[in-house]
């Protein structure tokens, strides 16, 4: 049996249970996960060894590593500077580019009004703004 | 209002089964919004991170006795679920979702994993 992949179905879902809020959260927190636990793999230590390394907890290495923990700036800084890697935040407008379908482009975030918009891939943010 | 997803996952992959299952499992649990939230956490780093690499965490793990299929841990609240997932040629599968109760060792996979690898199977055919 051919089966239909509900990849956008899954992910929508979820998503409109969390909240755009949260998704930046956990991207944010998977990013900084991601740059510790390779880090680790690369050192090749154990949770237990990287804790001692690290002056901190096993639990909080394994909250680093699970994207549990709710990181501060000072804490990223330091996780940072202690593993010889550097961070950049950035913040851009909230124009995300969902599909592009035929040319058409989903728009959302500043101009959501909870309605999908479709739009040319040339359109300006000027126009954008307009629009909405 | 409704709420698209900042991120498309492009390359993941989610057969009606597995969704279905999953849902199922979920939605019948107090503790959704968490287990939604967990599983959100695990599938962004899936997206950015190599598997050998996750592979050396806690949260994922390669199946060495099933060829092709990996586990992530979805613990929760209350639920403890487990995810059996595989890789084609462009990204990652969901295959099966299932409630762990019968402890981490591997032998306790075998029912879960046949069905994760006939899944598998019937998508690589198609």
């Amino acid at each position: 049996m051919l089966q239909r992949d509900m990849s956008q179905e899954f992910i929508s879902k979820i998503s409109e249970t969390l909240g755009n809020k949260v998704e930046m959260e956990e991207m944010a927190k998977a990013k900084i996960a991601s740059a510790i636990l390779t880090k680790r793999y690369e050192l090749k230590m154990s949770q237990t060894d990287f804790a001692d390394y690290m002056n901190v907890s096993q639990a909080m290495v394994s909250k680093w590593e699970s994207g549990e923990n709710n990181f501060s700036i000072s804490t990223i800084a330091e996780i940072c500077e202690k593993l010889s890697m550097v961070f950049d935040i950035s913040i851009s407008k909230t124009a995300v580019f969902a599909a592009n379908n035929d040319n058409d482009i989903w728009v959302k975030g500043m101009i959501d009004d909870g309605a999908h918009h479709h739009y040319r891939p040339e359109t300006t943010w000027e126009q954008l703004m307009l629009a909405s | 209002m409704s709420n698209r997803s900042l991120l498309t996952f492009d390359g993941l992959h989610v057969p009606e089964e597995f969704h279905r299952e999953f849902f199922q499992l979920v939605d019948a649990s107090s503790d959704s919004e968490k287990v939604y939230l967990k599983v959100y956490q695990l599938l962004n780093q899936l997206r950015i991170t190599p598997i050998h690499i996750l592979c050396y965490g806690e949260n994922f793990e390669k199946l060495k006795t099933y060829k092709d299929l990996y586990s992530m841990r979805v613990k929760a609240a209350e639920l403890n679920l487990r995810i059996l997932f595989s890789y084609k040629s462009d990204g990652s599968i969901l295959l099966h979702a299932f409630h762990e109760i019968s402890g981490k060792k591997e032998t306790g996979y075998e029912k879960h994993a046949a069905i994760a690898q006939k899944r598998l199977k019937v998508i690589k055919n198609e």
